[in-house]
């Protein structure tokens, strides 16, 4: 019976042996897979943030190829430019040089005439060249070649050509002719469909060139133009749209960086933010256009600098067979500018590029004349008249602007709470919690800490050491030992104690490790918890600096309005020579 | 009839510059009288007003108006519909019935008198210059 006893005492020390081996084995393989998992979301991380940067490193190379190639061929269509049309600035350096010796007679007719002759066979198709040679024949009084001159001009540009006339005639004094070449090159006109020239009469009426007359000549045109284009509302429609799109270059940058709390928290931060950006550019569109209002353009003395001014931007404007070249030449240095970004480059020359077109309606000169100046050539007066007579589209634009970025904030700003806590295999996953910041804090931060007790503590409670199940076994076995040694030997009932309490001695240091590993969970919970309260009070503080931000950005909105409305009264004022006296500084007779 | 039928709607569809002109003081003062307490009658009396003065001067008439709400806490917004002659005042947790829901953030900026809203969802805000953002 010992043997026995001996035997099956072995066996279960055996098995105990293997139980405690196994809990080892378990508790260690759940320890890799913890780490396997740890080191499986790293690498993911770093795999994704490889692809981001061979993403971003592709984008780079291919911009960089797009600048070189861009620079490149700048190059070439500038060489292609002055092979093709290099010839035409003579021309026109020649125009302008002609012009100012008649004014002080040092030239001889005889000169004048063989230049002209000369460049009326070096450029043919060039409107300019037998205007020259109209100008030597009215110096040299031969009516009859200067008829035949101007008539081969108007054949290849009617309008330039009498723009040119209307203008000289002006500058020499010739009031009735300049006239009557005006109302010929505007009858001629189809406010639907101008050319860019059109910006120079703009130009004219902003600088006085056509004297009172002429002024008025124009500005009923004008005014008749645009109470026929703006009847159809596609057009007005249109021109508010490019004023839109301008106030959208004005949008300011994003300042999430301001808010970093905002943005982990709450998912309407992306509109709040649009919000606070699309608020900014009131202050960046008072910057630039309070900046044009409080100008005051100085008149130059001699009415001949002014049409000398527009002349030469007459004669020096592209010409229409030049602007596929200029076009293309404008394409390339808008890549240039955006560092070899193609997309950006397209996008802003979607908006650039009408000022280049060939044909446009009469309100759109008016638009781009405000806008890009540059691109019509046209100055700064007239660019301020431009934006005081588009003044009812920028205050419409603007108001539209205002309005869509207002009705996007978001009625209510939330903040979101979620996620996973992992530690040593033990994860933890805290389900969706939802607040609106229209509620008070501390009524959020007990709704928050109460989301989090509710979760943490029956799933801490999971993880206390189940003493129940755990003691069926050893007790049964401790009970049938017993039992045993009080009917067989009572040796039995000794060998039934010491496995008893091995057992028990097992179990409990088991226990103990399971309330340890309680605590420690306890403790990562309960920091995460603090953490969670302590981001949404970042968050809430973090509200109301937003919507201070965006008060007091908005808040500029009426001064915009009252910005263009100023324009709209400056630009009348601001043409000082529009009513000027005609014979006020004109020089007189050639 | 196709061809018509695109006269006919260009014939009677409002001229845009008639719509886009100052709604007059008359209409402004009649959007105020929303905060204070109005009888049925009353309120039949004024949207039916505003109905006609919209009719006439701008060819439009919109669904409703919305504004804020002065009558105090804890209102704060509120709606007059034109053609049910109904005047709703709204609390911040109130739900406020589409589409003169996208209206309340635009009263909320403070910035307008009151937000015109139309059946198509489009919003009309309204200066206090009695200008409207088209």
């Amino acid at each position: 019976m010992p043997d026995l006893d001996s035997t099956i005492l072995n066996r279960v020390n055996e098995v105990q042996g293997l139980v405690v081996r196994l809990e080892q084995g378990v508790g260690q393989v759940s320890m890799q897979v913890a780490t396997v998992g740890q080191q499986a979301q790293e690498t993911r991380s770093e795999l994704q943030q490889l692809t981001r940067d061979f993403q971003k490193y592709v984008l780079d190379a291919q911009k960089a190829v797009n600048l070189q190639l861009a620079q490149t061929q700048i190059v070439g269509v500038e060489a292609q430019l002055e092979h093709q049309f290099g010839h035409y600035k003579v021309v026109r350096n020649v125009a302008t040089g002609m012009l100012q010796s008649f004014d002080v007679g040092l030239v001889s007719d005889a000169t004048v005439r063989q230049t002209g002759e000369q460049l009326m066979m070096e450029t043919p198709r060039y409107w300019l060249a037998p205007v020259l040679v109209a100008m030597g024949a009215w110096l040299a009084d031969d009516p009859e070649r200067c008829d035949r001159a101007v008539r081969t001009a108007y054949e290849r540009s009617a309008s330039k050509t009498s723009l040119f006339m209307a203008l000289t005639l002006r500058r020499q004094g010739r009031e009735e002719g300049s006239l009557r070449w005006l109302r010929h090159y505007l009858a001629a006109l189809d406010p639907s469909e101008l050319g860019r020239e059109f910006a120079m009469i703009l130009e004219s009426v902003s600088q006085g060139a056509f004297g009172p007359a002429g002024v008025t000549l124009i500005q009923q045109r004008l005014d008749e133009w645009r109470e026929r284009l703006l009847s159809d509302e596609s057009r007005y429609t249109a021109q508010v749209n490019r004023w839109r799109a301008e106030i959208d270059q004005h949008v300011a940058p994003s300042a999430s960086d301001s808010y970093p709390r905002l943005v982990q928290v709450s998912p309407q931060f992306r509109e709040l933010d649009a919000a606070l950006s699309r608020a900014g550019a009131h202050e960046n569109l008072i910057r630039k256009y309070s900046a044009m209002a409080a100008e005051e353009p100085t008149p130059a003395e001699r009415l001949e600098d002014q049409v000398d001014d527009i002349l030469d931007l007459l004669v020096t404007g592209y010409d229409d067979e030049e602007l596929p070249l200029r076009r293309e030449h404008a394409e390339h240095h808008a890549v240039v500018r955006h560092e070899g970004d193609k997309v950006a480059a397209r996008r802003s020359l979607d908006t650039d590029l009408l000022a280049l077109d060939k044909k446009l309606d009469y309100l759109t000169i008016q638009s781009e004349s405000a806008l890009a100046p540059d691109k019509l050539g046209v100055s700064r007066a007239t660019q301020r008249m431009a934006v005081s007579s588009c003044h009812d589209w920028f205050a419409q634009a603007h108001a539209a602007y205002s309005r869509d970025y207002r009705a996007a904030i978001p009625a209510d700003v939330e903040a979101v709470f979620e996620g996973q806590h992992t530690r040593e295999g033990v994860v933890f996953q805290l389900p969706r919690w939802s607040g609106s910041f229209n509620r008070p804090m501390e009524e959020l931060e007990r709704s928050l800490a109460s989301h989090w007790d509710r979760h943490v503590q029956p799933f801490i409670d999971k993880l206390a050491y189940k003493w129940g199940t755990n003691l069926v076994a050893p007790i049964a076995v401790t009970v049938v030992l017993l039992v045993c040694g009080v009917a067989v030997h009572p040796a039995i009932m000794l060998i039934a104690l010491l496995v008893g309490g091995g057992w028990g001695l097992y179990l409990w240091t088991q226990a103990q490790a399971a309330e340890k590993r309680q605590q420690d969970v306890r403790n990562m919970l309960h920091n995460a918890k603090q953490n969670s309260l302590q981001q949404l009070r970042g968050a809430g503080a973090e509200v109301v600096d937003w919507s201070n931000a965006f008060k007091r950005a908005d808040g500029r909105e009426p001064e915009v309005r009252a910005l263009i409305a100023d324009l709209a009264l400056a630009g009348n004022a601001a043409s000082p020579y529009e009513r000027r006296v005609a014979d006020n500084g004109v020089r007189t007779g050639a | 009839m196709r061809s018509t039928a695109g006269q006919d709607r260009q014939l009677f569809q409002p001229d845009h510059r008639q719509r886009r002109k100052a709604r007059h003081a008359g209409i402004l003062e009649a959007a105020h009288r929303c905060d204070a307490g109005l009888d049925a009658a009353s309120r039949a009396q004024l949207s039916g007003w505003i109905r006609a003065e919209y009719e006439r001067e701008f060819g439009d008439v919109p669904l409703g108006l919305f504004s804020l709400c002065h009558l105090g806490p804890p209102y704060i917004d509120h709606r007059l519909d034109l053609w049910q002659s109904i005047l709703e005042h709204y609390a911040p947790a109130d739900v406020v019935p589409a589409p003169f829901a996208q209206a309340r953030m635009l009263v909320r900026s403070g910035a307008y008198e009151f937000v015109e809203v139309y059946a198509s969802g489009e919003l009309r805000p309204v200066l206090n210059d009695g200008s409207v953002v088209t």
